[in-house]
């Protein structure tokens, strides 16, 4: 088994043997409660991170009030007295510890039951990390394609440039080898080309964490085109935000009517969102102060399209185009967005 | 390329984690790629008072120009008191409390600043953020600034005087991705040229004997080993009494070697060894024939002592409240966490008695450790990064 152990389900069955001996009675509830408070000590909710069920599993710890307080002291007479003080109240603290109490683990387990309605939320509407995890890939761009239509739509830009996602950095390393200050992320993390910089992140969540104003240009992809739409609208805002004056977006995504097309069964259907027309990208972009246009569209080669034999009827060659724009729509396009 | 380090202090006497780890890479930029590289530091010694234990002067060190200089002082007497108060709410704290507290804490050393300016290095690496050199340093040099953090998520690191201090870098190299979003989560620096990256290890063979005579131990008795700063604060002391609960429910052979400097020495217990500081080999030795290397502190930025017993063969349990050793665990899958008792006796019943998921969960380990921390690795990814910042600062 040395080789296939399954890191996720050797984890999950270490939390399953907890709970069986925690309902069990084989783990008593005091005896773990006093070890878990002292842990609590030396490992504060802060240093938790973003793990919300130990966080809440804190929280629940925290929600018990000790009304014994410590009654030692270096000068026996302090001891004493601390000890008559407790007996003269205690019944006091424990009318205000049961309401505590109460109002505590009624406060946590809202929160638990919160964290199960985002957690069918999320069966529902899987976040983009679960999908990847399930198999679902991000989009591999084809830099060579695509390299000389941003460096064009990028001259004169100054300041730094983000490619999201740019899976391995190619296009990331060509931007630099002509001269802009780029950089990539992307939420799987990989080898980049040597000195190529690459942040393992969702595009969303470093776009978020970007200062007002701190691109001079922004090159998307992939998330493009397998975001909910809901998401894609607010990366155009976001960009409008983060991309300086005189900056610039660019778009580069499947076309919806080619995109299912170059995909496999699990990309396609595991996919939470679908991408948009280049029009529609122009429309977001151009309502956060953007001027917008389709810069290129790749369509299917003329050689494997359907062709009219020479001499064809007109109105014969004309259908035939008809039924190369129904068949054959364009693969892929760039949407330029310039800072108006 | 010329490349200046500017450390609290500097020598093959210094063991703690951030001066260690610019050690190892200033040395290695040297050996490795030939590059000029100076150390601008002061003659301390002592992390916890800045006490002087080098002579002010010049040194070569193992290739690397070492330029120490006297302080103006080091840490004051009241820093402990005032650090509490300051530190009770570091986020409200004013501006002239967040500068008194970085002069109290130490070491200050203006010469050493005066130095980085006035220097003609292409780059100036500040190695960690936390201290007087670095807080005043940094700003004084500008873009020709590199900063290894170093940081965790710990009170100083929310005093508002830092946000100046990360926001001058010209180059953030982090430890882990942990570490890069903490920092991006509370400074503006989330375009700022950065590297994620570590540091590499140099394994030894060991020496089992020595290991065994240091502990007391026979031969194939099984144990389980934290290595580092015996410290409450490190989480020896939490772990000396989970292990105590735990042999109160599993009798048997089972031993808790704790290894290094003893701080806070936890109470007597018959399976719990304190061997005090080890050697080289024996370090090893004890790394190669524990059945698990144990971290329990919640606060560690990068934990070497983990890639080491990843390359040792070990697997590890690490405390699930440290964001890096839990970034390493989940990376690799080389090892479990525990965030509480339950967890920790489940996860040391497991490590102990299954041979085939210890080798497992240690080779998942090591293969992690090869693609990501060996200095072949790391000095190829670190020359690229400094090289694009010098050419970035020179333009």
């Amino acid at each position: 088994m040395t080789d296939v152990i399954d890191h996720r389900r050797l984890l999950e069955e270490i939390d399953a043997e907890v709970r069986r001996r925690r309902e069990s009675g084989d783990l008593p509830a005091d005896f773990e409660r006093e070890l878990d408070l002292a842990f609590a000590r030396f490992a504060p909710v802060h240093a938790i991170g973003d793990d919300f069920d130990q966080v809440v599993e804190r929280a629940e710890q925290s929600a018990f009030v000790d009304v014994l307080a410590p009654t030692q002291s270096a000068q026996p007479l302090v001891g004493h007295v601390k000890r008559i003080i407790r007996k003269a109240i205690i019944w006091e603290v424990r009318y205000v510890a049961q309401q505590v109490g109460g109002f505590s683990v009624a406060i946590t387990r809202a929160v638990r039951l919160l964290g199960r309605r985002v957690d069918a939320l999320e069966e529902v509407a899987p976040p983009p990390a679960r999908l990847r995890a399930a198999g679902a890939t991000t989009a591999s761009l084809d830099a060579g394609r695509w390299g000389p239509t941003v460096v064009a739509a990028l001259e004169g830009v100054t300041g730094r440039v983000l490619h999201t996602e740019c899976g391995d950095g190619a296009l990331v390393a060509l931007l630099a080898g002509a001269g802009f200050d780029a950089y990539g992320a992307d939420p799987v993390e990989q080898a980049a080309p040597a000195g190529v910089e690459v942040r393992t992140d969702e595009a969303l969540d470093h776009l978020n964490a970007l200062p007002d104003g701190a691109l001079g240009a922004l090159v998307l992809s992939g998330c493009v085109e397998r975001l909910p739409a809901g998401a894609l609208t607010r990366m155009a805002v976001v960009a409008g935000a983060k991309v300086a004056e005189g900056g610039v977006v660019v778009v580069l995504s499947a076309d919806p009517r080619g995109w299912e097309r170059g995909r496999s069964p699990v990309d396609a259907d595991l996919a939470s969102g679908r991408p948009l027309r280049a029009e529609t990208w122009a429309h977001l972009l151009d309502a956060q102060q953007f001027r917008s246009e389709v810069a290129a569209e790749f369509a299917v080669p003329d050689g494997e399209t359907l062709q009219a034999v020479p001499g064809a009827d007109p109105v014969l060659a004309a259908n035939f185009a008809l039924l190369n724009q129904l068949l054959f729509p364009p693969a892929s396009y760039a949407v330029v967005a310039s800072r108006r | 390329m010329k490349v200046a380090y500017v450390v609290p202090r500097y020598g093959t006497e210094v063991l703690g984690g951030a001066e260690y780890g610019a050690r190892m890479l200033a040395e290695r930029l040297v050996s490795m790629l030939g590059w000029d590289v100076e150390v601008l530091t002061t003659c301390a010694l002592d992390a916890r008072t800045w006490a002087e234990g080098y002579p002010a002067g010049e040194v070569d060190l193992n290739g690397v120009l070492v330029r120490r200089f006297r302080s103006a002082a080091g840490r004051d007497p009241g820093f402990e008191a005032f650090s509490d108060s300051v530190l009770r709410s570091p986020e409200s704290a004013s501006p002239a409390d967040g500068q008194r507290w970085i002069d109290l804490q130490g070491p200050v050393n203006p010469e050493v600043i005066a130095a980085a300016v006035e220097g003609d290095a292409d780059l100036v690496v500040f190695y960690p953020y936390l201290y007087h050199p670095t807080v005043r340093g940094m700003p004084a040099v500008g873009r020709r600034s590199v900063l290894h953090p170093a940081a965790h998520d710990e009170p100083p690191l929310r005093l508002p005087l830092f946000r100046d201090v990360f926001a001058a870098a010209g180059g953030l190299v982090f430890q882990t991705h942990g570490e890069r979003r903490l920092a991006e989560h509370l400074f503006p620096v989330a375009t700022t040229p950065q590297i994620v990256m570590g540091l590499g290890v140099e394994p030894a063979a060991g020496d089992a004997a020595a290991a065994r005579g240091v502990t007391g131990l026979g031969e194939g008795d099984p144990f389980l080993l934290c290595l580092g700063r015996v410290d409450d604060g490190k989480g020896t002391g939490l772990l000396a009494r989970f292990f105590a609960a735990y042999k109160d429910r599993h009798p048997g052979p089972l031993k808790l070697i704790l290894a290094g400097p003893v701080a806070d020495r936890p109470p007597q217990h018959r399976d719990v060894v304190v061997t005090g500081p080890v050697d080289e080999a024996v370090k090893w030795g004890l790394l190669r024939e524990a059945q698990a290397f144990v971290s329990p502190s919640p606060f560690e930025a990068f934990s070497i002592v983990l890639i080491e017993a990843w390359t040792a063969g070990v697997p590890v349990l690490v405390n699930a409240a440290c964001l890096a050793t839990t970034e390493h665990v989940r990376r690799s899958a080389g090892g479990l966490v525990f965030g509480g008792y339950a967890q920790f006796e489940v996860a040391v019943e497991r490590l102990t008695g299954d041979a085939a998921l210890r080798s497992g969960l240690a080779r998942r380990g090591g293969a992690y450790v090869g693609r990501n921390f060996t200095w072949p690795v790391i000095i190829d990814r670190y020359r690229g990064f400094l090289e694009r910042a010098a050419a970035r600062a020179a333009g």
